[in-house]
């Protein structure tokens, strides 16, 4: 009878403890002026986790990040260092600061979104800590047991990690994002981290293609050139007919290499993953590497001229013409209504 | 043709073969035109050219598999998940 008590008080105890200690920091991706969608969804993921949320603001200049910060719901304290080496938010420079700031807090779990960001941090941090990083996270089960995809996603795992600190990096488009007001955090300094590697690698400058159209990882409508569109100036017709429906426009890797687009607009298995609700695929014959990215859109359209072309056999609804007859002819269309 | 190369190529034209047998527009609309495409280059010569058109073979054939697979993965998709993605099942 004893022993019967004395094995359930541990249980007990253990139940809570874990419940009590359980506690996640989540590394903010931002630009120093406004954080990034990829935040919400990486402290939303965190919510999901259970225990307190603490977000880590690193940064220069980045006041106004800290504040947008603070204010979101659920999130329970935020650290923040605002210093001239995260200029350009270099992973070696974040990395330390991350490890620093776990030494002194000691979090159960570190969470970043899946972008080049948190792709670039997380690992890093993992050696620093010696914790194998769980990367691309697409369902959290509990604490310690997670889904994510492997072999190019033709699979998924559900993994139990048994290491102390769990380190991951979440797909942005599998988690509800936090309500960005409602919250109060309180705000503290984060711990300086110890620099390791002296200044390797240095910021120098940063180009960015700037647009009006939505983001190609959350768009519900997605339009994407191949090789098949010939030239970069071509892709000024997939724009106007995006402008039209508020779709984003994507690029497949042939379209990239064959240096038609930059290479943030590439979809694929190296690319950006995609689900919109329609997915119109412009000029693309078909090419694994693309299909990995964009399996999971709902509706996929197929505009090719060669009606043998494989991407027929995959789409819903196919239309086998001249691209460059075509789409002008649909962006009228669209533009009447 | 060097004996070896003649194997690849036979090699390649059976495993393309294998794979067409389920082709989503039917085995015929496949085979007539795989078989097209071989005789179109029968005359090849050059050993450089026909380890080319080999490596382009191989990559039809991974292009087919990827279609099997992404077909595969839709219909399925459809059938267990009407209305949602998979992956945000929680």
């Amino acid at each position: 009878m004893l022993l019967f008590a004395r094995a359930g008080t541990r249980r007990l105890i253990q139940g809570n403890g874990a419940r009590r200690w359980g506690s996640t920091l989540v590394i903010a991706a931002h630009n120093n002026e406004r954080l990034f969608p990829i935040t919400f969804n990486a402290i939303g993921a965190a919510q999901k986790i259970g225990g307190d949320v603490t977000c880590l603001v690193l940064g220069k200049g980045c006041g106004k990040v800290a504040e947008e910060t603070s204010k979101i719901a659920g999130v329970k304290k935020i650290l923040v260092a605002d210093d001239n080496v995260f200029h350009g938010f270099l992973p070696e420079k974040v990395a330390p600061a991350v490890v620093a700031a776990q030494e002194q807090f000691n979090f159960t779990h570190i969470v970043a979104g899946g972008d080049a960001f948190g792709k670039g941090v997380i690992p890093r941090v993992g050696a620093l800590l010696n914790t194998q990083p769980i990367s691309d996270v697409t369902e959290i089960q509990s604490e310690d047991t997670f889904v994510r995809p492997i072999y190019a996603g033709n699979a998924i795992m559900t993994v139990r990690s048994l290491e102390k600190i769990k380190l991951m990096t979440i797909r942005p488009t599998c988690f509800e994002g936090a309500a960005p007001s409602g919250g109060s955090a309180e705000t503290d300094k984060a711990p300086a981290g110890k620099s390791e590697g002296g200044d390797v690698s240095q910021f120098i400058e940063q180009k960015l293609t700037k647009s009006d159209r939505p983001e190609l990882a959350g768009a519900k409508i997605v339009i994407s050139g191949g090789r098949g569109m010939k030239n970069g100036e071509n892709f000024k017709m997939l724009y106007d007919l995006a402008d039209q429906m508020g779709a984003a426009v994507g690029a497949s890797r042939a379209a990239v290499d064959a240096g038609f687009v930059p290479n943030d607009m590439q979809i694929g298995q190296t690319g950006k993953i995609v689900a919109p609700e329609l997915y119109i695929a412009v000029g693309i014959s078909g090419a694994i590497q693309h299909l990995a990215g964009m399996k999971d859109s709902k509706t996929i359209v197929a505009i090719n001229k060669d009606p043998d072309a494989p991407i027929f056999q995959v789409a819903d609804f196919g239309l086998v013409e001249d691209l460059f007859k075509v789409v002008p002819e649909l962006t009228k269309l669209v533009t009447k209504k | 043709m060097s004996g070896k190369l003649r194997s690849r190529v036979i090699n390649l034209y059976k495993q393309l073969h294998y794979m067409g047998k389920e082709y989503p527009k039917g085995a015929d609309f496949f085979h007539t035109r795989l078989k097209k495409a071989f005789l179109k280059n029968k005359d090849v010569e050059d050993p450089k050219a026909i380890e080319k058109l080999i490596a382009r073979g191989e990559y039809v054939i991974k292009e087919i598999e990827a279609l099997y697979m992404l077909r595969k993965y839709r219909s399925l998709k459809k059938s267990y998940y009407p209305d949602e993605k998979p992956a945000q099942t929680s």
